[in-house]
């Protein structure tokens, strides 16, 4: 799947660093059809290589931020922004203890969401391994992202059907936000979900013999 | 970051020269490299691959090797 958004982004992806994909350029595409004020905030979590985020920024000229807990990571966001001569300010930590007190326009985050082994302390897995039911990482951004929006602000997470997208809507709408689907698409299922698949079967996950899967943008509106 | 912005057209202009089989940056007037330097550094590199054209760094600083290494191309290091 090639990119939504052309020219896509100038990019390296440095060894380890989790490779944009098209959940990422499902992503890029529904964040850069936002209504957003002129000079957005725009918040970019478990950012990798920053490819959405940096399409934001060119697209809209917002000002982005990107977390990861990753060192590397926060490298090479760097380093595409600068490939794409857009402002970053790029920081190493745990989601939005790094962005304490900050408020955001528009927050996206294409976060691990693999059913899988608890997330990793390190490694690449750490990328893609989010518990048993996908959603370790989902559920903390749900619980800690509304507080960061602006009012009108919108928060945008990219993840599969398999990991329970009504529990994200259902969170959207605990914290106050105007919970919707933005954007869907169906494909094939991943590699590391076709590897997982028995297991996920057996989990209730997967349906028998399902061999596609559909991949959401979950949108929540803060209130004025 | 104004080097960085340099460096990239003038290497595109070097390598577009006939014949050119290998490409080695002596980096050891170059103390520090900001994400700019290393982007561009990438790049060229990527555009190196590319022509079939293999490159190297030497002489690099000890800032500017850990540099290299935490993007995990230590590996572009020549001694």
């Amino acid at each position: 799947m090639s990119s939504a958004i052309e020219p896509a982004p100038r990019r390296v992806v440095l060894p380890g660093v989790f490779r944009p994909r098209s959940d990422t350029w499902l992503l890029a595409g529904a964040a850069c059809r936002q209504p957003l004020p002129a000079g957005a905030r725009v918040l970019e979590l478990c950012a990798g290589p920053a490819v959405a985020g940096i399409a934001v920024a060119r697209e809209r000229g917002a000002m982005l931020t990107t977390v990861d807990v990753s060192r590397r990571a926060v490298l090479n966001a760097r380093v595409n922004a600068w490939l794409n001569r857009v402002a970053i300010r790029a920081r190493r930590g745990d989601l939005l203890a790094a962005v304490k007190g900050d408020r955001f326009d528009l927050i996206i985050a294409n976060p691990p969401y693999v059913p899988g082994p608890r997330p990793p302390s390190g490694g690449a897995a750490r990328a893609w391994d989010a518990g048993s039911r996908g959603r370790a990482i989902l559920d903390r951004i749900c619980a800690a992202a509304p507080a960061h929006l602006a009012p009108r602000g919108i928060l945008l997470l990219v993840h599969s059907e398999v990991c329970d997208p009504d529990a994200t809507l259902a969170a959207y709408a605990a914290a106050g936000l105007a919970a919707d689907v933005a954007a869907r698409q169906r494909g094939p299922l991943g590699p590391l979900l076709r590897k997982r698949r028995a297991s996920l079967e057996a989990a209730g996950l997967l349906r028998a013999g399902q061999t596609a899967e559909d991949v959401l943008v979950l949108r929540g509106r803060a209130g004025a | 970051m104004a080097a960085a912005f340099r460096l990239e057209p003038e290497l595109e202009r070097l390598l577009a020269a006939r014949d050119v089989r290998a490409l080695v940056l002596d980096l050891a007037d170059v103390g520090f490299v900001d994400s700019a330097g290393l982007g561009a550094l990438l790049s060229i590199r990527e555009r190196t691959t590319q022509l079939g054209i293999e490159m190297a760094i030497a002489r690099p600083s000890d800032a500017v090797r850990r540099l290299l290494e935490l993007a995990g191309s230590g590996d572009v290091v020549r001694d």
